[in-house]
């Protein structure tokens, strides 16, 4: 039965795949073959794939995924409204099904914003040089897939020397089709040299019908550049992302990320970083917390490849209910990247018997002059604590509430925009709440 | 002081000193691995029925397995036909005195610096010592026998305690668990066997030096040591083996089983022939060590130095069955030319406060890569679980490499694991500190690195951790330009 369900996703693949206008990218098409032959060889990933020891990924699978046809969706701007953060203070772009709706979005001066088919045609040259061109990793059956068939998605391009002035929202509603949608979806961001932009990118699911989202990002900072990526995942209980982040950092840049997991049936991000020249910052924060039957799974891979750059990473999980999770994040020093500085740690609380972690650090390290550590742990919350705000008249609940929001907030306060901050310390509130009743 | 002196000495000695042949008849059988190899073994030790059977399943099943590849350490394919399965020095008669063993047998172990003799009495060691793959020689049988200890080579185990070799051998490392473990039950030549009952403290440290020396022999060894409720054993594990230039592959399975309130602690040097410094020959040293804590408040300690072999590849193992029980690992290894490494521990947590401990230091130098990966897993039952891991590299050079990968598996909310790893090289200003005081570079290197793996030294024997520092030395010569 189950082998069923997915060769009828296989099928809905290849049907597709065959069906696929050649002439909307062209010049794509030989990348796109090699990836759809790499997925029709290798297949999705199981349990045996090292990569996705502890992800299972074919339970996920299994459901009557229809794959997205993208069609136009009527929208009514008031019903998306209580999605957003601030309109005021962040430039708004909507993204629905993964596909961009310039209607809805903001004109943002400075920034070259547009659909994945239009810059295609209108920065094709741009386009061409940096699309699928600096992925860390060989293809993996999600990043194959998507380069095959993903034709939706967000191009954003900020030319030398521009800073944009205002953080941008992009906020991805999921979920708009009748049929529980399988999405592929694609962007590209280009900053130049000496630009600056700020992203804050947070999905939900706009329905109660379950979504997979396969989305990849590729970011390209250009010499003494600057990044700073925000991302929030709040999705329903039935939904599930693969989500691939490729970062590449030229000479002097800096790049701060932050990615928070908050909902979803199963989130998998990879979040792939690659310093390719000399003096490269990078900062790395995650917050996760699985409840109910959620399974999150962060993948970090930091890609030293050049001398005197700098990575600090530092992912924080709380593992309630049946929730279960997984950190596994990959430094490699590369020959000839020496006065590295690479820094990494992961802090785990299960709060319940049923929770589960697995975490995996790695260090590969081919150079001498380096400093390098990780760190790992995996604990519960401090009974000394916990006896001290009790013993002051806090509730039991309450004081476990506070003591998970304050474990939280070593990440949170790494957020430098408040407005989201404030937003997120809410939304975690609210769901510690409904985990601990007073 | 007199120490220091021979480490100088040692240090001058660039050459692996332990390279030499000894001549001596072998009865070996011919290159390849059959049914009939497997048969031909069992039968040539007059083994029972059921030991066959078992080797022939362990060997039925080996042929369904593929090598596996996950490791980080690279090896051209082996072809199990060109290896000898089988060597044996030829001895039919049973000796009971030194002084019948062979004197050209007695001449190598004198070179190793194994003596069969008094001096090891007053130092209060027993020695078992096998060369290639048979026990030649026993001594302090007698006085281990008085207090109950059993310590003998497997083959004899199999002869005069049939229960206690059916009852464990396999229960830790089942012939089903890897590539190698199947290769070695199907193959094993002899080990040791050491059984400590109830209540006894063994009165000395036991001690097996394991020497290979027929060319193409690949060794397959099989350890077994059983301590009964209360009981205590040390047991040492030392290896040197000559100079060969074709690889020679070393697939032993070592296992140890504790029972309540016991405790063994197993200290391993590894010292085979690294390979020359063109990275030709040396030792292939694929080791299954697994102790099984199944009673409650035992413990298990393993302590290795690893300075040789061509490829170490091995995870010596605790499973914490027992309530309360402890799993210790102290490790340094050593790469330096092209030497790989890719080894570390595993602990299951399966009972309630079981603790662990992990203390991994690993030394890179010239091309070597060195890997540190380790397990910590705690099973839905083990309330109350601990663990600290601690694994640092030291790098040396610029062209040799340093990987940690560590699984941390965590099923109990009640379980408090940590683990921390750093990379870094020896600190510039330290050996400024000491050229300064007029200890030179090569020096200085040796005293900072005796430092460093001072926390795993520490828990070897004494006579172990004199021999240990020398290793470091030496293994590192040349290494500082």
């Amino acid at each position: 039965m189950e082998t069923l369900i997915q060769t009828t996703l296989q099928n809905q693949f290849i049907a597709a795949w065959q069906q696929a206008p050649i002439d909307v990218m062209p010049a794509l098409n030989a990348e796109r073959t090699k990836g759809f032959e790499f997925f029709m060889e290798k297949g999705f990933p199981t349990l045996k794939d090292e990569e996705w020891k502890y992800t299972n990924i074919q339970s996920a699978l299994k459901k009557n995924w229809v794959l997205n046809a993208h069609n136009n969706i009527e929208i009514d701007f008031n019903d998306i409204k209580q999605y957003i953060i601030n309109q005021e203070e962040h430039h708004l772009l909507l993204l629905i099904d993964g596909k961009f709706y310039p209607e809805y979005s903001s004109k943002i001066p400075g920034a070259h914003i547009c659909s994945l088919q239009e810059a295609y045609q209108v920065h094709h040259e741009l386009f061409m040089q940096y699309f699928s061109k600096q992925l860390s990793t060989a293809f993996n059956a999600f990043t194959a897939l998507n380069t095959a068939l993903a034709n939706e998605g967000l191009f954003i391009y900020v030319p030398k020397n521009t800073i944009i002035n205002k953080p941008i929202e992009i906020l991805n509603l999921n979920g708009f089709e009748e049929e529980d949608v399988f999405t592929h979806s694609r962007n590209l961001i280009i900053i130049e040299s000496s630009a600056e932009l700020s992203l804050l990118q947070h999905s939900h699911s706009f329905q109660e019908n379950a979504t997979f989202t396969n989305v990849v990002s590729e970011c390209f900072v250009g010499a003494q550049g600057k990044l700073n990526y925000h991302t929030l995942q709040l999705e329903n209980a039935d939904s599930c992302t693969v989500n691939t982040v490729q970062i590449v950092q030229e000479k002097d840049s800096l790049c701060n990320t932050s990615s928070i997991t908050l909902g979803g049936k199963m989130v998998r991000n990879d979040l792939n970083f690659r310093l390719v020249d000399k003096n490269c910052e990078s900062h790395l924060y995650g917050l996760y917390l699985p409840a109910g039957k959620e399974h999150f799974d962060h993948h970090t891979f930091v890609d030293h490849a050049s001398p005197n750059c700098y990575s600090n990473e530092f992912y924080k999980g709380i593992m309630m209910e049946q929730g279960t999770a997984v950190f596994n994040g990959k430094i490699i020093v590369r020959e000839g990247a020496q006065k590295t500085n690479a820094f990494q740690s992961n802090k785990n609380i299960l709060l319940s018997s049923e929770a589960k972690i697995d975490t995996k650090p790695q260090l590969e390290i081919f150079a001498d002059d380096v400093k390098c550590s990780h760190g790992a742990t995996v604990g519960q919350l401090d009974e000394e604590a916990l006896f001290y705000l009790q013993s002051r008249g806090i509730g039991k609940d309450k004081a476990y509430a506070l003591l998970v929001s304050a474990f939280a907030q070593d990440v949170l306060q790494q957020i430098a925009l408040t407005t989201y901050k404030t937003y997120l310390e809410n939304l975690i509130e609210h769901k510690l709440k409904s985990m601990f009743k007073d | 002081m007199a120490e220091d002196n021979k480490l100088l000495e040692s240090l001058t000695q660039s050459e692996y000193k332990y390279g030499f042949v000894t001549d001596i008849e072998h009865e070996s059988l011919a290159p390849g691995l059959t049914e009939e190899t497997v048969r031909f073994i069992s039968a040539t030790k007059n083994e029972p029925e059921w030991l066959l059977e078992w080797r022939l399943n362990a060997y039925r099943h080996w042929l369904t397995l593929t090598t596996p590849t996950w490791q980080n350490v690279k090896f051209p394919v082996i072809n199990y036909q060109d290896i000898i399965f089988y060597s044996a020095p030829k001895q039919k008669v049973k000796l009971n005195s030194l002084d019948e063993v062979d004197p050209e047998l007695l001449k190598t172990f004198e070179k190793l610096g194994i003596s069969l003799d008094e001096q090891k009495m007053l130092s209060g060691v027993a020695v078992d010592a096998v060369f290639d793959s048979v026990s030649v020689a026993t001594t302090f049988r007698e006085k281990l026998h008085e207090v109950g200890v059993i310590f003998c080579s497997m083959s004899e185990a199999v002869r005069e305690h049939p229960d206690l070799v059916k009852k464990y051998l396999g229960s830790v490392v089942p012939f089903t668990d890897n590539y190698f473990a199947a290769l070695n039950s199907a193959v094993f030549s002899d080990g040791s066997f050491c059984f400590i009952p109830k209540g006894v403290r063994c009165p000395m440290e036991l001690s097996t030096y394991f020497r290979i020396n027929a060319s193409n022999t690949g060794q397959f060894e099989r350890t077994l040591i059983v301590a009964e409720d209360s009981a205590y054993v040390s047991y040492l594990e030392g290896c040197t083996a000559p100079m060969r230039d074709e690889n020679q592959l070393h697939a032993a399975v070592v296992e140890l089983i504790v029972l309540d309130d016991a405790e063994i602690k197993y200290s391993t040097v590894q010292n085979w022939y690294p390979g020359d410094k063109d990275g030709k020959g040396g030792i292939y040293n694929f080791v299954t060590k697994r102790g099984n804590c199944l009673g409650k408040n035992s413990k298990i300690s393993w302590t290795q130095v690893e300075t040789g072999s061509a490829i170490t590849w091995k995870y010596p193992s605790v499973v914490l069955k027992g309530d309360n029980s402890i799993g210790e690992f102290y490790s340094v290894a050593v790469t330096n030319n092209y030497q790989q490494a890719d080894t570390g521990t595993k602990m299951i947590h399966v009972g309630k406060n079981t603790r662990s401990r992990i203390v991994s230091k690993g030394i890179s130098a010239g091309f070597s890569q060195n890997t540190y990966r380790g397990q910590v897993k705690v099973l839905k039952r083990a309330s109350g679980a601990r663990n600290f891991s601690q694994c640092d590299s030291l790098l040396m050079g610029d062209t040799c490499g340093a990987h940690t990968f560590p699984y941390i598996e965590v099923d109990n909310p009640s379980a408090q694991v940590e683990h921390e790893a750093t990379t870094s090289k020896i600190g510039e200003d330290q050996l400024f500190y000491c050229n300064q005081r007029g200890i030179n570079t090569e020096k200085a290197v040796a005293l900072i690195v005796n430092g460093y793996c001072k926390d795993v030294l520490n828990h070897l024997p004494m006579e172990f951790a004199v021999e240990a520092q020398k290793l470091l030395a030496i293994s590192l010569e040349g290494s500082v330009g």
